[in-house]
């Protein structure tokens, strides 16, 4: 008896973890021409030219930050040395109690004004004050209390005048033509309502005065293996839902939006940590409801540089937050699920996300404790077991090698040879150990957030 | 569970194979990248020579010789503007009209019904450089695209063929897409014919569409101010916020006494934001005569109306000052203390 259950879950799993991977090839396999024309089009002359107009859209670029005096100050020149022409800074002091303001008032002789502010959307937070740069006339920066990112950008929501802006985290680098190719992105579809773009990892790399002198890959093990993680999302994870109707979500490190449509919609949701993630979805889920024609889709071509957790303690909380919100953001909008009314986003983007990535690890943790249970019963299928680490960690490898080889001949930031291998070399061995630790952190924040789901 | 086996044992060898078989397609897409851009840059540098040949040694350039492999509209595009920045010379204006008349046009005119946007983006950018009169077709049709790069380029293009047909499209596409109407959208206007005013004034007269008539005045500040023969009073009046605003824009280029006569008008509207623009329109044509009416605005219920004229007073000098000096302060909470920040500076 305890042998039929213990095979059925077995079976289960296995044909649960082959579909998952069949969605993954699949990602892998429509992404590619995208991957391929972005990069194509990337190297054509006219994209510089055209994106150097001042005829094009203004952008803002919001910069939400809370305690972030060591990097504030390479984020905010990284924005201002962009070569997109028409743009705007705001930066927006989430209540930050060490020396950011002052650093930024000091470098960039802020003075005090006193606008007048619309209110498009709610916002929790009153503002402390509001400065505008000497130096730079298109900088400006607000002072407010601290009541989250949320919250700090639908005040950066409030202020912003153009029709489009970018979100980038106070602590990541943009390169120099990051904003135009996004907007050339954006602007070569019809009603672009937001736009991701690709974001590597800082750590490791040399800069200076926001721009990246030295781009190298860390040797330190944590940040390595998420140099892994980020490349195989972003290179092919995020172009490939874009045959699908787009990604329900991109990095909050860098998005673009139509500011418009983000109004509509209410703004950020200042209580969800995932914004990113519940702010594309909800843009799905509100642009299908008015039957529009839109567009949110993602170029691997616009890329940024950001800092990563850099502690396991870190590394966990971050992870933790980001499950448990994503969960709470699927959770709000699950009337899209296999629901036609939403098109390919209802009947295969959120199924998959839902059950795929971010349920998948409450599938694969099962599956450990199944290996345990059966090997303590002597009940071990072996060959199963074998399959199963084939299929979970073989090809999750596999598939972060292939990443990487795609990688050199299409959007290689990583150009020294020793980099190369060391990339190729870190993830033969991510998915042993690390990938069990993020594993067992999703599933205690998915756990936490049922039990919490429950009680309420 | 055999057959579940051989099922899964299967599958795990057709995902490696397949993962591979696109790695190796990823590099033989780019090895065959490679080549096209050996040949794009072959061909770049024969039609280069070819155009020198006609420039420099004299030579006559014969379209019909141009072989059918260098008609690529983006090489011709990027050629041409190499050569207008290079080149200034009598030679290169003729060789100029002639590649663009005899080739350029008619691959614009075939790629502007193409499915892919950067052919049609390459077809809208020709028919900047030169359109004929049959073109308007083409032109209307690229300016109701979708795709903003090309309708943005299109409205340019319109506007540079200087026909009814287009310039009617340029207006209902910035009917329909405000942000079109934002200063530096409108700089697409910029050096393009004054002749087009008629065609904006005649869709004035006829149109009962808001937003066309809003889309008709922002353009209207663009061009050199004319007569004008239609009641500006009864658009000034409109329940519409946005056409209202529209007017009072292109108010401030009529002629000094209609302009400042229409602008005290608009202070007296309900709306705050029509208030304001006007006010920094009054401040835009220096009208000293409606300081007094200027300074009421002193006393509005909305914050930023107070505060905008106490700094456009400001701007009008001693006059200014002294209709300042005269506020109540216990009426005029901040704008009292900007009159004091004002003075002390």
């Amino acid at each position: 008896m305890l042998k039929e259950i213990i095979n059925t879950f077995n079976w289960s799993i296995l044909w649960y973890l082959i579909a998952l991977t069949f969605g993954y090839i699949i990602l892998l396999t429509v992404s590619l021409p995208d991957i391929l024309e972005k990069f194509r089009e990337s190297e054509i002359d006219t994209i510089s030219d055209i994106v150097r107009s001042y005829a094009l859209q203004p952008v803002t670029i919001i910069i939400p930050a809370y305690n972030e005096q060591e990097n504030i100050l390479d984020a905010v020149y990284s924005a201002i040395n962009n070569n997109y022409a028409n743009k705007h800074i705001l930066v927006i002091n989430d209540g930050s109690t060490d020396n950011t303001l002052q650093l930024l008032i000091d470098t960039f002789n802020l003075q005090t004004i006193y606008p007048i502010l619309p209110k498009y959307v709610n916002t929790r937070s009153d503002i402390r004050g509001y400065y505008i740069s000497k130096y730079h006339l298109n900088l400006t920066v607000i002072d407010k209390i601290n009541t989250g990112k949320g919250d700090s950008l639908n005040v950066g929501v409030n202020v912003c005048k153009t029709p489009l802006f970018a979100t980038v985290d106070a602590d990541t680098i943009l390169e120099p033509d990051a904003i135009g190719k996004i907007v050339y992105y954006a602007l070569s579809k019809p009603n672009t309502v937001a736009a991701g773009g690709a974001v590597y990892i800082l750590n490791g790399c040399k800069f200076h005065d926001g721009k990246i002198t030295d781009a190298r890959m860390s040797l330190k093990p944590l940040y390595a293996f998420q140099t892994c993680e980020y490349l195989r999302s972003f290179l092919f994870n995020r172009s490939g839902w874009n045959a699908f109707g787009g990604a329900l979500s991109f990095a909050g490190a860098f998005t673009l939006f139509n500011h418009k449509a983000v109004i509509e919609i209410g703004g950020f949701d200042a209580d969800n940590l995932a914004q990113d993630f519940e702010v594309i979805t909800h843009l799905h889920e509100y642009q299908m409801d008015r039957k529009r024609k839109y567009t949110i889709g993602y170029t691997p071509s616009a890329s940024v540089w950001t800092d990563v957790p850099g502690t396991l303690k870190s590394y966990w909380q971050q992870r933790s937050n980001w499950q448990r919100d994503t969960l709470r953001s699927l959770m709000l909008h699950q009337n899209m699920f296999f629901n036609p009314k939403y098109g390919m986003v209802g009947l295969y983007n959120y199924p998959f996300y839902l059950l795929g990535e971010t349920l998948g690890c409450i599938v694969e943790f099962t599956a450990y404790i199944l290996i345990l249970f059966s090997w303590y019963v002597g009940l071990l299928d072996v060959y199963w077991a074998i399959l199963f680490f084939i299929i979970c960690i073989g090809f999750v490898t596999f598939l972060t090698v292939a990443n990487a080889f795609i990688s050199i001949v299409t959007f290689n930031k990583y150009h020294r040879l020793s980099d190369l291998l060391y990339l190729f070399f870190i993830s033969l061995f991510e998915n042993i150990g690390f990938r069990q630790y993020h594993l067992v952190c999703r599933v205690v924040a998915s756990i936490k957030y049922f039990i919490n789901w429950l009680k309420h | 569970m055999t057959i579940g086996y051989h099922i899964a044992e299967n599958f795990i060898i057709f995902g490696f194979i397949f993962v591979a078989v696109i790695i190796i397609f990823t590099y033989l897409m780019k090895l065959l990248q490679f080549f096209i851009n050996i040949y794009t840059n072959f061909v770049f540098k024969t039609i280069k020579r070819r155009i020198k040949k006609a420039i420099f040694l004299r030579h006559k350039f014969v379209p019909k010789k141009f072989k059918i492999r260098y008609r690529n509209l983006g090489i011709l595009l990027k050629i041409l503007h190499e050569f207008d920045q290079t080149v200034k010379s009598d030679e290169w204006s003729e060789v100029r009209k002639v590649l663009i008349r005899q080739v350029m046009l008619p691959l614009a005119r075939k790629y502007s019904t193409s499915r892919k946007w950067i052919k049609r983006f390459y077809a809208v950018n020709t028919f900047i450089l030169l359109s004929e009169e049959h073109d308007d077709k083409y032109i209307v049709k690229l300016i109701h695209d979708d795709i903003p790069f090309i309708y943005l380029h299109a409205i340019t293009a319109g506007l540079m063929h200087q026909s009814e047909n287009t310039v009617n499209a340029v207006i209902k596409k910035m009917s329909l897409e405000s942000w079109t109407s934002q200063s530096t959208a409108l700089e697409a206007f910029d050096n393009t014919p004054a002749g087009n005013r008629q065609f904006i004034e005649k869709m004035i007269h006829h149109t009962n569409d808001i937003s066309v008539k809003t889309a008709c005045y922002h353009m209207l500040t663009k061009y050199p101010v004319g007569k004008h023969d239609w009641n500006i009073n009864k658009d000034l009046s409109s329940t519409n916020v946005e056409l209202r605003i529209a007017v009072i824009k292109y108010a401030a280029l009529l002629d000094h006494d209609l302009s400042v006569s229409l602008l005290r008008k608009a202070l007296n509207d309900d709306v705050s934001d029509v208030k304001v623009i006007a006010l920094f329109r009054l401040n835009l044509v220096k009208a000293e005569e409606a300081i007094h009416d200027i300074a009421k605005c002193l006393d509005d219920e909305d914050m930023t109306v107070r505060v905008v004229t106490a700094g456009i007073l400001k701007n009008f000098g001693e006059k200014g000052l002294k209709a300042l000096q005269s506020a109540n302060p216990e009426l005029r909470d901040i704008s009292y203390h900007l009159i004091q920040a004002l003075e002390n500076k």
